[in-house]
């Protein structure tokens, strides 16, 4: 164990407010440690091992970070108390019991490349979404930038968000959890994405 | 031959990340539509349907 995992502080979420409209969402800034956010910049511009999937409604780079073999510096990020630690402040958050499964993942978004509206769901899969940007410091013209919306309309806006690298957007994966990334016009738009699994509700609580 | 300092991130200005809504009227904001519309000319319905990839299972 190195120092960075002795306090938890790879990711760190805090109380975040959680909207409720259009679906349960959450954004803060500065979730990342400033020297792992460092060093994965310079590890997925030269080593990391992208591969690249298309569908027929975005295009990207990406790969799972829990089946490679991460550069030491980077193992805080899939320590089990690291994941533990989001597991629990994303249970506190929403107020939800998640299983012990989850998943992390990486994109790459480059120039050209976008994600249209979707809304994440899969019946019976993942239920809950954190996703947290990484970049060099993209500006208002190199877009990219992570959108909602309060329909599945794609002119229905409901907020627009820069990526600013280390900030972080968790939310409720639902039929209304529209929301997409526009187009990257200019330098690299990396997202770690961090998916969790609610437990069943009874159907007869007690 | 001069080397160039490797770019670190830096908040851009007015570093809110959360951009509020008066900027609806904007050709900005249309254009940043367009982007995300789905491109099978049948836009609600089925975004409304849309899942998300299946994350290399």
């Amino acid at each position: 164990m190195n120092a960075l995992a002795a306090d938890s502080s790879a990711i760190r979420i805090g109380r975040p407010r959680v909207e409720d409209a259009p679906f349960r969402f959450f954004f803060i800034d500065n979730c990342l440690n400033a020297q792992l956010e460092s060093d994965l910049l310079d590890w997925f511009e030269t080593e990391a091992p992208w591969r690249l999937v298309e569908t027929d409604f975005y295009e990207q780079y990406e790969f799972s970070l829990l089946d490679v073999d991460l550069p030491e510096s980077l193992r805080d990020l899939i320590d089990v108390r690291t994941l533990a630690a989001v597991r629990n402040a994303m249970s506190d958050a929403f107020g939800t019991h998640f299983d012990n499964r989850i998943t992390l993942v990486a994109h790459k978004l480059i120039p050209g490349q976008r994600i249209a509206i979707h809304n994440d769901l899969l019946d019976g899969e993942e239920t809950h979404r954190l996703t947290i940007q990484l970049n060099r410091g993209l500006v208002d013209a190199d877009g990219g930038f992570f959108m909602l919306f309060n329909s599945p309309n794609a002119a229905d806006i409901h907020k627009v968000f820069r990526p600013v690298s280390g900030m972080a957007l968790g939310f409720e994966i639902g039929p209304d959890s529209h929301h997409a990334v526009s187009t990257v016009h200019g330098g690299e738009r990396y997202t770690l994405v961090l998916s969790l699994y609610a437990e069943p509700q009874p159907l007869f609580p007690n | 031959m001069t080397i160039q300092p490797r770019k670190v991130p830096q908040p851009i200005p007015n570093n809110s990340s959360c951009i509020e809504l008066p900027i609806s009227q904007s050709a900005a904001l249309a254009r940043l539509v367009d982007e995300v519309r789905n491109r099978d000319g049948c836009d609600a319905p089925t975004a409304y349907n849309r899942t998300y990839h299946r994350h290399n299972r």
